[in-house]
């Protein structure tokens, strides 16, 4: 079976749930989070981008650097940044924000808004490791519930970007079982140069391959080597 | 009391307790139908219905509003039942061990 980045990203947008993307730091989830956002609005999706480590503007240099511009879709509101990071303050390109001390119901509020109430919205979580990392793991597991609901709910496509250290493995574990999708994402030195390389542990629904394949950073984002 | 009596009423019990039982999980299942637990949940519904069937069944012969049914009718709907629960319990202890990163599954 021969796995490309296009065959990932709309397998993932194909699903009805809630896909968590796992890895450290630098190996490229919000790339491929980038990716799968681009994909969903060409498809005339509304995206709902929630960011918790970094600033819009952060983001959307990011997203440019792998020659994907967002401006265009934020201005016509096909998508929407909701700031979980800046502390409440306004910031350019969000169209929310919330103070990272919002409550998590404030939080699941604001997303639905920001998906205007609508159906087949795709929502990204940038990240939510770090959105959940002071908080008890009960009410971190009920979020996610309640948002994985939401999403199903609405027939929707949720991404959760996750770093695994932050959380507790248990939580970790919890947030996995109630998700339909896991891909996970890696690095490693070898012989002095930094490889990346990504596997779905689980797509429920799907046949896919579940080794790891190598993949790099390219001008157009991650594209796998195959 | 009768025995006939004694009988109808300890199946009356287990068809309400059934019916509890399938409503609970019917409950519990709107607020967590999500990734492993999804095909859990049905199983266990299914489960449940069979079982409401069965002592169903069961009652309205104790209650003479049907005739005598074949012998081993409500094993089989008993069977049926521990085949589901049992099933619904494996189907979810094999996704968790699927996606635990404790036990994580051989592969690639």
């Amino acid at each position: 079976m021969q796995v490309t980045i296009n065959w990932v990203v709309e397998t993932i947008l194909g699903k009805i749930g809630s896909i968590i993307f796992t890895g450290p730091n630098g190996v490229g989830k919000t790339l491929l989070a980038s990716q799968a956002a681009e994909k969903a609005l060409k498809q005339g999706r509304k995206v709902i981008y929630a960011l918790t480590t970094m600033a819009p503007q952060n983001f959307i240099d990011l997203a440019g650097s792998v020659s994907i511009d967002f401006r265009d879709y934020l201005s016509n509101d096909s998508m929407v940044i909701v700031d979980c990071h800046t502390r409440g303050e306004k910031t350019p390109f969000a169209k929310y924000t919330v103070s990272p001390e919002s409550s998590l119901l404030e939080i699941r509020q604001k997303f639905l808004e920001a998906a205007d109430y609508s159906d087949n919205f795709f929502l990204v979580i940038d990240d939510l490791s770090t959105l959940l990392a002071y908080v008890q793991s009960e009410n971190a597991f009920k979020f996610y519930q309640a948002v994985a609901s939401d999403v199903r709910r609405s027939n929707a496509t949720s991404v959760a970007v996750i770093v695994p250290e932050i959380l507790e493995q248990k939580l970790t574990n919890l947030l996995y079982s109630l998700s339909d999708g896991v891909v996970e994402m890696t690095m490693e030195e070898m012989g002095g140069n930094l490889r990346r390389f990504l596997r779905i542990r689980f797509l429920r629904g799907v046949r896919h391959p579940t080794e790891w394949i190598e993949y790099i950073i390219g001008l157009k984002g991650i594209e796998l080597i195959v | 009391m009768k025995s006939t009596d004694l009988e109808l009423l300890v199946v009356f019990s287990t068809f309400i307790l059934t019916v509890i039982f399938t409503v609970v999980v019917y409950g519990i299942a709107k607020e967590l139908s999500l990734g492993i637990f999804r095909r859990f949940f049905k199983l266990l519904i299914a489960a449940a219905f069979i079982s409401i069937l069965g002592r169903g069944i069961a009652l309205m012969e104790l209650g003479g509003r049907i005739g005598p049914l074949p012998l081993g009718i409500e094993t089989i709907s008993g069977l049926l039942f521990f085949i589901l629960l049992t099933a619904a319990f494996w189907v979810l202890l094999r996704d968790w061990r699927k996606i635990s990163l404790e036990k994580p599954v051989k592969r690639g």
